[in-house]
């Protein structure tokens, strides 16, 4: 800056020390702007005092979150333009993706679901098998219901919490079939049918199932249930005879299921991400990694009337009606 | 434009953005060079907001994002949006007889922006203390915008010789038809939203 002589008249004077002013107050402000990048900086490395940290910082080890929600099926249809996939093969496909991050040490697999298909339930159950094998520690918890289907997927992992009024158990397999043979006689509807083989109408809704038939849908319910009960002995790591007695198909509370050692202890979602971070040796704070988080992204999702998947699987019935065998607990 | 650099004429322009607008607008009429430099106000000031806002917003890693492209964003839309002010508050005054001069009308609104860059100080003492950084932050926004509007209208007022109300009246006007068409698409978008969900 200029040094202002004796001989300028006062005005530069003046202009001069107006200048030095606002150079002044130039650096002051290049000075805040510095002290706000820093502190922002601090803040975020979750290094700052508590009173500015407004959110854990989302870096570093942590727990991944899965969510099975709604009935259980391997149905992907509905993806939106936005990529949103449902069904069995995106729970499975976001175990792999947090099984490949290496920040995930733990994951917390919420349950909200009445059970489902027996395949797309088995697929879950293998991927989070696998994650247990690679030392991810998996804790279970239980929403509203987490009935047949949904307690097969929690026993797979290494722990389960549920809430004292979870509806949980129904450990079997069903398979309904409506008999609507009376309903198109009164209408006079007939069927023709033209078949490669006599089982291939079977659990057609137009004839009653013959024994021979009945024999063959139990067989399959029967394989399907020993499977079940053998999965969850060696999920839990308890013999199948002390299973048995109470996998009659029979529905319980989370305090009930907590009686019979079906679940390792009561309490909340809250409660299982803290069991989480305990087994897996993490900080009380370490971050969540959740699903959708981002507010944009849900609002965009509710926008294109995102589906929930209780309703894809109501229209992957009344397009095929076919009659399924499911891990599922239907009241 | 090195020499007008080196000359420190533009510390003159900051000293009267803050103390005397009508002399500013004289200064900037005058001097031609004075149009490049005024676009570096938008640019400061970006910088300074993005920074309020990154205090009192969620703090994560988007931060270095928005400190080193936002920001950029953040001063072409301002620009634009003295741009386009700026034209729309030059065809107000011609309607209104005077001559038209969009040249300068811009390069007064470039300059009339540099008292936002006050926002950043004021809003991280509230931060530190924790006192309502966000009430404070809007309030300090509001009074900062009737400053830069207070600058045009003063830097109006000198440049076409005008009563200050009437220079008053040239300001508001474009502000009263983005005020409306903006309205109008607002109700329309959400007419048109709302049907797309229910349709």
């Amino acid at each position: 800056m200029r040094r202002s002589l004796s001989v300028n008249p006062p005005s530069v004077d003046r202009m001069d020390k107006n200048r030095k002013i606002i150079v002044s107050i130039l650096i002051l402000l290049v000075l805040s702007s510095v002290l706000a990048i820093i502190d922002i900086s601090i803040t975020m490395q979750g290094t700052g005092r508590d009173a500015y940290r407004l959110r854990s910082p989302e870096t570093g080890p942590g727990v991944g979150i899965v969510r099975v929600y709604g009935p259980i099926a391997i149905d992907t249809a509905g993806a939106g333009p936005f990529g949103v996939s449902y069904g069995s093969d995106a729970i499975v496909e976001r175990l792999d993706e947090l099984s490949r991050d290496q920040r995930i040490k733990a994951v917390v697999v919420r349950i909200n679901s009445p059970g489902g298909t027996v395949a797309a339930t088995q697929e879950i159950y293998d991927k989070i098998m696998r994650l247990r094998k690679d030392n991810i520690v998996l804790v279970a918890s239980m929403g509203e219901l987490a009935a047949s289907g949904g307690y097969y997927v929690a026993s797979a992992c290494n722990y389960i919490m549920a809430n004292h009024g979870t509806i949980t158990g129904s450990i079997g397999v069903i398979a309904v079939s409506p008999n609507l043979k009376g309903l198109f006689e009164k209408l006079g509807i007939r069927m023709n049918v033209i078949k490669s083989g006599r089982y291939k109408d079977l659990l057609a809704s137009y004839r009653d199932l013959g024994a021979e038939e009945r024999e063959l849908i139990q067989e399959i319910i029967d394989s399907s249930y020993k499977k079940f009960l053998a999965d969850v002995s060696l999920g839990r790591n308890i013999p199948i005879p002390e299973i048995e007695p109470v996998a009659d198909g029979r529905v319980m509370s989370g305090e009930t299921a907590l009686r019979h050692r079906l679940v390792d202890e009561l309490g909340s979602y809250e409660t299982a991400l803290a069991k989480a971070r305990a087994l897996a040796k993490l900080p009380d704070d370490s971050p969540v990694y959740d699903e959708v988080t981002n507010p944009i992204e849900r609002f965009l999702m509710s926008l294109q009337g995102t589906k929930s998947i209780a309703d894809i699987r109501l229209d992957h019935h009344s397009l095929y009606n076919l009659p399924v065998v499911e891990y599922r607990y239907q009241p | 434009m090195r020499e007008f650099l080196k000359s420190l004429v533009w510390i003159d322009y900051v000293y009267m953005v803050f103390t005397d607008p009508r002399k500013l607008a004289t200064a900037l009429m005058r001097e031609s060079r004075s149009l490049p430099l005024g676009f570096a106000v938008p640019a400061i000031v970006s910088i300074m907001e993005v920074l309020a806002v990154s205090i009192l917003g969620s703090q994560t890693a988007f931060f270095y994002t928005k400190i080193t492209y936002g920001w950029i964003l953040c001063c072409v839309l301002i620009v634009f949006q003295n741009i386009l002010i700026g034209s729309l508050v030059d065809s107000a005054g011609q309607a209104l007889g005077y001559q038209g001069n969009v040249h300068n009308i811009v390069n007064i609104m470039n300059y009339s922006l540099f008292p936002r860059v006050l926002l950043l100080p004021a809003v991280l003492i509230f931060s530190v203390f924790n006192f309502a950084p966000v009430f404070f932050y809007v309030l300090f926004s509001l009074a900062l915008f009737v400053w830069s509007a207070a600058i045009v209208i003063l830097g109006l007022s000198e440049m076409h010789s005008a009563a200050l109300h009437r220079a008053a009246v040239v300001f508001i006007m474009p502000f009263v038809l983005l005020g409306g068409v903006t309205f109008f698409t607002m109700v329309l978008t959400v007419i048109t939203i709302v049907g797309y969900i229910t349709a």
